[in-house]
């Protein structure tokens, strides 16, 4: 894989995700998730189907411009910028928000 | 005597030309006032032009998410994809008439464009009717954005 610019938006959200810095959510497709920026966000989608997880950079007015793709197996473990990771982490942190939520909300009932 | 006239012919063209430029300077000092005042009329008109504008987008923008929640309820699945790109366009179109809007507010828009991306993807992907659980759910989202985002726009821009 050519290390192009989105090879460094993942390496980023990698770490900014294991820093539990950016504030995913849950999209409409399963195994989707998203964050939202000022003018831009980013998705990262694990499709089961083809074993692939996609990380997508989504403009200002909505569309996709930008993919990054890794396929699980075979992508050199070497040149991968960890997207399987990127997609657990913020899976992770959707579920600790939901948890978390929640537990407040029973608290205050 | 002829160098007495000339003397007086002197001091009294310098006092008329005193004069001529005292007068200049009043003028061009009042032309400027005026030149300010017209910008300053014209900068009121557009900023007002803009704000109506912005308050008509807005009401419109109400007006189209409230049919789309409709839509929805009513199960026409068809007008309904047809409807979230004029909505998307609505509110990109807000964002690129107003560039400096706070950055807290690009993202509420920028969050508000790609979520209703990813809505009219899975409403696309759908197969059959459209399950209760998911309109309630799509429906409580245009409703968080039609009564906060639009009203915090409103107040901002109307």
């Amino acid at each position: 894989m050519a290390k192009t610019g989105m090879y460094e938006v993942a390496k980023e959200a990698l770490r900014r995700a294991r820093a539990k810095k950016l504030d995913w959510k849950q999209t409409f497709r399963d195994e989707e998730y998203r964050v939202d920026f000022p003018d831009v966000s980013l998705s990262i989608f694990f499709d089961p189907g083809l074993g692939t997880y996609q990380l997508g950079l989504v403009n200002d007015t909505g569309a996709v411009v930008e993919t990054l793709v890794t396929v699980v197996g075979e992508t050199d473990p070497q040149q991968d910028p960890g997207l399987p990771e990127i997609h657990e982490l913020a899976a992770a942190y959707v579920r600790e928000v939901g948890i978390n939520r929640a537990l407040q909300y029973l608290k205050q009932a | 005597m002829l160098g007495e006239v000339g003397s007086v012919a002197s001091i009294v063209g310098l006092l008329v030309a005193l004069l001529g430029l005292g007068f200049a300077l009043l003028q061009l000092s009042r032309l400027r006032g005026e030149t300010r005042a017209a910008r300053d009329a014209a900068e009121e008109t557009r900023r007002l032009l803009r704000r109506d504008l912005a308050g008509t987008d807005l009401t419109r923008l109400s007006e189209r998410i409230q049919g789309l929640m409709e839509m929805h309820r009513s199960g026409d699945r068809g007008r309904a994809l047809d409807r979230y790109p004029e909505i998307q366009r609505l509110l990109i179109a807000i964002r690129r008439q107003h560039p400096n809007l706070s950055a807290e507010h690009r993202h509420q828009l920028q969050e508000a464009v790609a979520t209703l991306r990813n809505m009219q993807g899975a409403l696309e992907r759908l197969e059959g009717a459209l399950p209760q659980p998911l309109i309630a759910d799509f429906n409580g989202i245009l409703l968080l954005l039609q009564s906060e985002l639009l009203v915090e726009l409103e107040d901002l821009l109307g």
